[in-house]
């Protein structure tokens, strides 16, 4: 929501959390924002700045930002870094691999195999419709994923799920 | 081939169902009417009909592009005020006064499109800021209803053709020809129903955005104008009546939206919004010749229109992802 | 998830706290808003000497009151980035079932009032339904409204004047003056007006408003229920055009037919002149408040230069679009 301040995108998520009968409680938002912000780094001069005045990639911090803001268990991603310049990747790995050192399940989808080599823990493959293999710790590799989305059962290190017919 | 007609249908489908709704519609007045279904009938029915369907027109043209013009009722009205002002005399004066109406119906029109496109405001504010004004310009032309139009032109329009058929479907049929069918085939209506699908897109693909939106509404003024000169024929007067012009102006709507018409801009054809003005009056037609109280047909036509409205939008249905009805 | 690291009291809470309320920027919808307001005054004080007077600006207040109300329900659609065109005949069965009520003995002269609101409310839980279930278009939706509420107003009077009195209570809100000469219409205006700032900017109900109206998907997307909100937006809209159809039966002492008309437009030209944008997502209330005033006395003034009807009109529109092209512009393509 491009023309509404970072501190309104980062809140809307959680507002329910952050009222009491429908009322904000603006103290809490101001401080769970700047929290927000300084725990994301998000680069900005303010959180009354509108979010279209951002670079990309801390505008897709916000929106983690957002759903981080509800203290999910749980988060689903899809293609998080998509369109992001190189060092907000970094950024972004960084903050994942923290989250889930503190205890987070995180789920993305991405089709990039640096991402995927670099940063998983687990790696399911699917390929028409069905998850094929399931690659895990040293078996990621590119040229593991690389054979499994293209249903090759070529990589011996690679365990399949079932028997595919090609 | 079988794919290219399902496409075909599918594309057209509002027109169609406006099409097949308003034969329905008719076929139920025509066999209650008391009098039954003679030539006199039919044409008051199509005088009444024709009226609403140009002004229905008008309207498509600007919902296309994904406006909106709240201006046409009251261009109709200053139409009808002008003419019957202008058109009348000797022949040579008639067409000069048929003329002057048409010019000021463009000009009505250029001038909606020129803020809109130029000043960049919104559609819907500014014709409604242009409809006061020219409401204001009928008010100074006929303070007080009167006039006259030529007799003989308005016995024309408003006649018969070879004693059976209403002259003036001859009229909607001569306009669609004339300013419909061009337009849809010309490069600059594919233009408009870009515009209307997604501007951005449009203006990145380099289409002339600013010109089809200029003609768009420039037509839509010039066809309110033919619908004002129509009803001076009917009624022999000009009345500078606020309440007749914000009739037409919601009822064109409605009627856009009953032939099939998005709008959101960039699909349905302005046959479909004909059809689903001719099927509009049809049903307030309806209520009387079921002798439906007076008292309470304004309920009636009330409850019509929502559930017209609600089947023409019902978008609920079609869609397979709720995710797209916010889209 | 565990939860966030703990918080320190660091610089990076003034980013919050510093420039969150600071330094404001007026918006210059609603300056130029003011400053005609002052150009009407003073055109206006040269056609008649008591224009500038205390009693006409205060005459000229209590009538801005009625469209004030009205306008304020129109502004929170508008804000969704919908519209209600239902506003005429809503107006009109606000005040003909609350001088109805009246009439129905001890108990309905007071309930007169809230039986006409609930009217309202309940026509605009049908736009609302109409808008955010089945996804129709509001222009559509409120029309068609509009056009039922007058058959029910038609068949309810018979198709004559409604001769119903209003209710004493309603008199004195419309007309009566308490608290140091204060017409009581203004103070009306006011708590209604303090009720709708403090929904639009401290609750989550506002928030989600502002939310839709830049981007419903995302809102949508980010849990919020936004078609709660959109529908309880169109009741209260509802709800507040009767209660303006009550305030003008009060003050005209009865309801008549096709009281509402006048106050469509002028309602939706108040809230965007007063810096709202028509596509939703922005605009403040003092901007409504400027809107609506500046109407008035434009629609006064008007009156007291004695121009004919016409030129009120055509004054009216070329009024609209001159202010809205100063600033009320989209965006060029190119940027």
């Amino acid at each position: 929501m491009l023309p509404m301040s970072v501190r309104d995108n980062l809140s809307f998520a959680a507002l329910g959390r952050l009222s009491r009968w429908g009322i904000v409680d603006a103290a809490a938002e101001r401080e769970a924002v700047a929290e927000m912000v300084r725990l994301l780094a998000i680069r900005t001069d303010g959180t009354g700045v509108p979010a279209g005045a951002l670079s990309g990639g801390n505008q897709q911090k916000l929106v983690i930002g957002k759903w981080l803001m509800m203290k999910p268990r749980i988060l689903l991603l899809n293609d998080p870094t998509r369109g992001i310049d190189v060092g907000t990747k970094q950024e972004m790995y960084q903050l994942l691999r923290e989250l889930v050192e503190a205890g987070a399940a995180i789920l993305f989808y991405s089709t990039d195999y640096d991402e995927l080599v670099g940063c998983c823990d687990r790696v399911l493959v699917m390929y028409d419709g069905a998850i094929r293999r399931e690659l895990v710790g040293a078996e990621i590799t590119e040229r593991a994923l690389v054979s499994s989305a293209l249903n090759i059962g070529a990589d011996v290190s690679a365990r399949p799920m079932s028997a595919v017919a090609t | 081939m079988s794919g290219d007609w399902a496409y075909r249908l599918r594309e057209h489908r509002g027109t169609l169902l406006a099409f097949g709704g308003f034969v329905a519609m008719f076929a139920i007045y025509a066999t209650n009417h008391p009098a039954g279904l003679n030539a006199n009938v039919a044409t008051t029915a199509a005088n009444k009909g024709v009226l609403l369907a140009i002004v229905a027109m008008a309207q498509t043209l600007v919902v296309l592009t994904s406006g909106i013009d709240l201006s046409v009722g009251m261009v109709m009205v200053l139409a009808n005020c002008l003419a019957s002002t202008i058109v009348v005399g000797s022949p040579l004066t008639t067409t000069l006064g048929v003329l002057g109406v048409l010019f000021v119906g463009a000009l009505c029109g250029a001038i909606n499109g020129l803020v809109v496109i130029y000043g960049r405001l919104q559609p819907i504010v500014t014709t409604i800021a242009t409809g006061a004004i020219f409401y204001g310009a009928a008010l100074a032309l006929r303070r007080v209803p009167g006039g006259d139009v030529d007799a003989s032109l308005a016995d024309a329009l408003t006649g018969q053709l070879a004693g059976a058929v209403p002259a003036s479907l001859a009229l909607l049929l001569g306009l669609v020809v004339v300013v419909w069918l061009p337009f849809r085939r010309s490069s600059i209506g594919r233009a408009a129903y870009a515009v209307g699908s997604s501007e951005v897109a449009a203006y990145m693909s380099g289409v002339p955005i600013r010109r089809a939106k200029f003609l768009a509404y420039l037509l839509s003024g010039l066809l309110a104008s033919v619908a004002g000169l129509f009803l001076t024929c009917i009624t022999y007067s000009g009345e500078a009546s606020a309440a007749n012009g914000n009739t037409y102006t919601l009822y064109s709507i409605a009627a856009v939206v009953l032939g099939g018409v998005s709008l959101f801009g960039g699909s349905g054809s302005a046959i479909g919004a004909i059809f689903g003005a001719l099927m509009f009056r049809t049903i307030g037609d309806l209520l009387f010749v079921f002798n439906v109280e007076p008292l309470w047909q304004p309920l009636f036509q009330g409850i019509v229109l929502f559930a017209a409205v609600c089947l023409g939008s019902a978008r609920l249905l079609r869609v397979r992802n709720r995710l797209d009805l916010y889209g | 998830m565990a939860e966030a690291p703990a918080r320190t009291r660091d610089a990076g809470d003034a980013f919050g706290n510093g420039f969150g309320r600071v330094r404001r920027q007026i918006d210059p919808a609603i300056a130029w808003a003011f400053g005609c307001i002052a150009l009407v005054l003073i055109v206006g004080s040269f056609y008649s000497k008591s224009f500038l007077s205390p009693e006409y600006l205060l005459q000229q207040l209590k009538v801005a009151s009625f469209l004030g109300v009205i306008a304020t329900g129109m502004m929170i659609v508008i804000l969704l980035g919908q519209i209600d065109l239902s506003v005429p005949w809503v107006v009109a069965v606000g005040g003909m079932m609350a001088t109805a009520a009246t009439g129905w003995g001890t108990l309905g002269g007071i309930m007169a009032i809230p039986v006409g609101i609930g009217c309202g409310v309940a026509l605009g839980l049908v736009n609302g339904v109409g808008v955010a279930f089945l996804r129709i278009p509001s222009m559509v939706v409120t029309l068609a409204v509009n056009a039922i509420a007058q058959g029910l107003m038609v068949v309810h009077t018979g198709g004559f004047s409604p001769q119903d009195a209003s209710s004493p209570a309603m008199r004195f809100l419309a007309t009566g003056d308490t608290l140091l000469g204060i017409p009581n219409a203004l103070v009306v205006w006011g708590v209604v007006g303090v009720a709708a700032v403090f929904l639009l900017t401290r609750t989550t109900f506002g928030r989600t408003v502002y939310a839709i109206g830049n981007r419903e998907r995302a809102a949508y997307l980010s849990g919020a229920r936004t078609r709660m909100v959109v529908m309880s937006a169109f009741a209260i809209s509802g709800g507040l055009s009767a209660f303006g159809g009550v305030l003008l039966a009060g003050y005209a002492s009865k309801a008549a037919q096709a009281m509402g008309d006048p106050y469509l437009l002028p309602a939706i030209a108040a809230v965007v002149l007063g810096g709202t944008s028509i596509l939703g997502g922005r605009g403040s209330y003092l901007g409504t408040v400027a809107g609506v005033i500046l109407i008035t006395l434009l629609q006064s003034i008007l009156s007291v230069m004695q121009m004919e009807e016409f030129g009120r009109h055509v004054t009216y529109g070329v009024v609209i679009i001159a202010m809205l092209l100063i600033y009320g512009r989209g965006r060029k393509h190119s940027e």
